[in-house]
C-alpha cells in the first residue's frame, strides 16, 4: 500500500513556477522603477514655472550670458553702486547734453569764448583792439573843417584819442589867433570834446606850433559812426588871414 | 501578490519621489517657462557684467543721479566745473577735476616816468626817455614831452619830439614852435604824442627830440625836455 501523505524530499525543495500575476507584477515593478528614473531626469517644455522655482533659485551661474537685456532690467533700477568705476566716458555720454573733458587751453591774453562738444575751445582776445590814423597837413580854409575820421566799429566802446597839432603862421603883428578843434562821433549820441590854442603873432613874424591834446570816451558807437576831428580858426583883427595847418592823428582803443 | 503590491507602492511612491526631487542639472531652458524668473526669483547679485547683454542699460534703467564723479572717467568726460574766476580775469582752461585755470583780461602797462630834464643841442636828436616793452604784444604808446624854452628875444625856436617803436620802425612825430617874446620870458609846451605800435620781438619806445631856431645868427636857446612814456598792451594795431 502506497501512502499519498509522502513527499519526494527533491520535489519539496524546488521553487514553485512563476505565476502569470507574478511576472506581470515584476514587470509593472520595472516599469515604475525605470519609469520614475526617467520622469526625474526628463521634465517636460515648460513645465517648471515660476511656483517650481524657489526664491533666489536663479543664481549667477544659472544665468545665460548676456540674458539679461534691457527689457529684462526694471526702471531706475542702476543705481550709482551698481556702476563701476569710471565706466561712464566718451563713449557712453550723449555729447550733446554731457560735456566731455575740456582738453585745450588758451595762451596768455585770450579767454575761452566757447567750448565744443568734443572738448576743444575756441579763445577770444582779451586785449583791446586799437586803431591808429595819422592825416595829412590839411590847411585851414573855412570856418569848420574835417581834418581826420576814422569810422569806428559797431555797438563797441572806445577811448578817442586825438592830438591836433596846429602851425600859425601870420602876417600881422600882434594879431590873435584861436584854433579850436573838436573830437566828436558823427551819428553818435552828439558827444565830444573841444579844445583851443591862442597865438599871439609875434614881432618878429615867426611860426609857431602846439598841440590840442583830446581824449573822448565812447559807449556802443552806433552802426556807420565815426570819429572825426574838426578844426576852424578866428582872427583877430581880421584884417589878414594867417596861415593854418593842421594835422593831426585819431587814435581810439577798445574799452 | 505581495510582489505586485511593491511594484504599485513603488511606482506611487517613484512618481511622488520624481514630483518632489528633481536631480541637479536637470531643468534646463525648454523646462523653464517664458517669464518664469521673476524678481524674486534671482538670487542677489546674480546679475553681473557676464549676463548683462550689450547695450541693455538704457536711459530709463539708471536711476537719477547715479552717474557721479566715481563713475565718471574723467579724462574723457568733464567733471562739474566749479570755481569762479575774479573780476578782470577769464577762464583759460579747465582741470580734469573741474577746477579752473584764468587768465587776466586786462591789457598790460609798461611805462617809464619822466627822468630829469635833457638839454637839447641844436640840430642834434637826443634821447629823452626809453622804455623796453616785455612780450611780443603790440602796445599803444603815449608820450607827453614837456618842453621849456629859454631864448632871446624875437628868437624862433622849433622843438621835434618823435615817438619811435624800435624794432617796428613806425614813428610820430609833432613839434612845438614858439617865438619868444620881447621881454625874453621862459615859454613852456607839451608836445603830445600817440602811437600805435604792431608786436615785434625786443620792442622798445623811445621819445627823441631835436631843436633848431632863427635866426642861425642867434645865440642858441637853452631847450630842455623830459617825458614819460606810457604802453598799454592791445590785441592788434590796424
Amino acid at each position: 500500500m502506497r501512502s499519498r501523505s509522502k513527499v519526494h524530499p527533491d520535489r519539496r525543495r524546488r521553487a514553485p513556477r512563476p505565476t502569470a500575476s507574478l511576472v506581470v507584477a515584476l514587470i509593472a515593478l520595472l516599469v515604475a522603477l525605470a519609469g520614475t528614473g526617467w520622469a526625474a531626469s526628463r521634465l517636460s517644455p515648460n513645465s517648471v514655472g515660476t511656483k517650481q522655482l524657489r526664491d533666489a533659485a536663479v543664481t549667477s551661474h544659472k544665468l545665460a550670458r548676456s540674458a539679461v537685456g534691457h527689457r529684462q532690467l526694471k526702471a531706475h533700477s542702476v543705481g550709482s553702486g551698481k556702476l563701476r568705476r569710471a565706466a561712464i566716458g566718451g563713449a557712453q555720454v550723449d555729447v550733446n547734453q554731457v560735456q566731455t573733458r575740456v582738453t585745450r587751453t588758451c595762451s596768455v591774453a585770450r579767454a575761452i569764448g566757447s567750448v565744443t562738444p568734443a572738448g576743444g575751445v575756441d579763445c577770444n582776445a582779451t586785449l583791446p583792439q586799437a586803431y591808429d590814423r595819422g592825416s595829412s597837413t590839411i590847411r585851414l580854409t573855412a570856418a569848420r573843417q574835417l581834418i581826420a575820421g576814422k569810422r569806428l566799429a559797431s555797438g563797441t566802446s572806445f577811448l578817442l584819442i586825438a592830438y591836433p597839432e596846429v602851425t600859425v603862421k601870420g602876417s600881422v603883428r600882434g594879431q590873435d589867433v584861436e584854433v579850436g578843434c573838436t573830437l566828436a562821433v558823427i551819428r553818435g549820441n552828439g558827444a565830444a570834446r573841444t579844445g583851443t590854442l591862442r597865438f599871439e603873432i609875434g614881432h618878429h613874424l615867426r611860426t609857431q606850433a602846439a598841440t590840442i591834446p583830446l581824449v573822448l570816451a565812447v559807449t556802443g558807437a552806433p552802426a556807420g559812426s565815426s570819429a572825426e576831428v574838426r578844426c576852424g580858426d578866428s582872427v583877430t583883427p581880421s584884417t589878414a588871414a594867417p596861415k593854418v595847418s593842421i594835422k593831426t592823428t585819431v587814435d581810439a582803443i577798445q574799452t | 501578490m505581495a510582489v505586485a503590491l511593491l511594484a504599485l507602492f513603488t511606482a506611487f511612491g517613484g512618481i511622488g519621489w520624481a514630483a518632489t526631487q528633481l536631480p541637479a542639472g536637470s531643468v534646463g531652458t525648454t523646462q523653464l517657462r517664458n517669464g518664469s524668473v521673476t524678481n524674486r526669483k534671482i538670487a542677489g547679485s546674480a546679475v553681473s557684467n557676464r549676463n548683462l547683454a550689450s547695450r541693455s542699460v538704457g536711459r530709463r534703467n539708471i536711476r537719477r543721479g547715479a552717474v557721479g564723479l566715481f563713475q565718471i572717467d574723467s579724462r574723457t568726460v568733464q567733471a562739474r566745473i566749479r570755481g569762479t574766476c575774479p573780476p578782470t580775469t577769464a577762464i583759460s582752461s579747465v582741470a580734469a577735476t573741474g577746477g579752473l585755470a584764468c587768465n587776466s583780461t586786462l591789457p598790460q602797462e609798461i611805462g617809464a616816468e619822466p627822468g630829469a630834464p635833457v638839454m637839447l643841442t641844436p640840430g642834434r636828436v637826443s634821447t629823452v626817455a626809453a622804455v623796453r616793452l616785455a612780450g611780443s604784444s603790440p602796445f599803444l604808446l603815449f608820450a607827453d614831452p614837456q618842453v621849456t624854452i629859454n631864448g632871446g628875444a624875437g628868437e624862433g625856436v622849433r622843438v621835434d619830439c618823435t615817438l619811435s617803436a624800435t624794432t617796428t620802425r613806425t614813428s610820430r612825430t609833432h613839434n612845438l614852435r614858439v617865438e619868444i617874446g620881447q621881454g625874453g620870458q621862459t615859454l613852456s609846451g607839451a608836445i603830445p604824442l600817440v602811437l600805435a605800435a604792431p608786436a615785434g620781438s625786443d620792442l622798445a619806445a623811445t621819445v627823441s627830440c631835436t631843436d633848431s631856431f632863427s635866426p642861425p645868427t642867434a645865440a642858441a636857446p637853452g631847450v630842455t625836455v623830459q617825458s614819460a612814456i606810457n604802453a598799454i598792451q592791445i590785441q592788434s594795431a590796424s
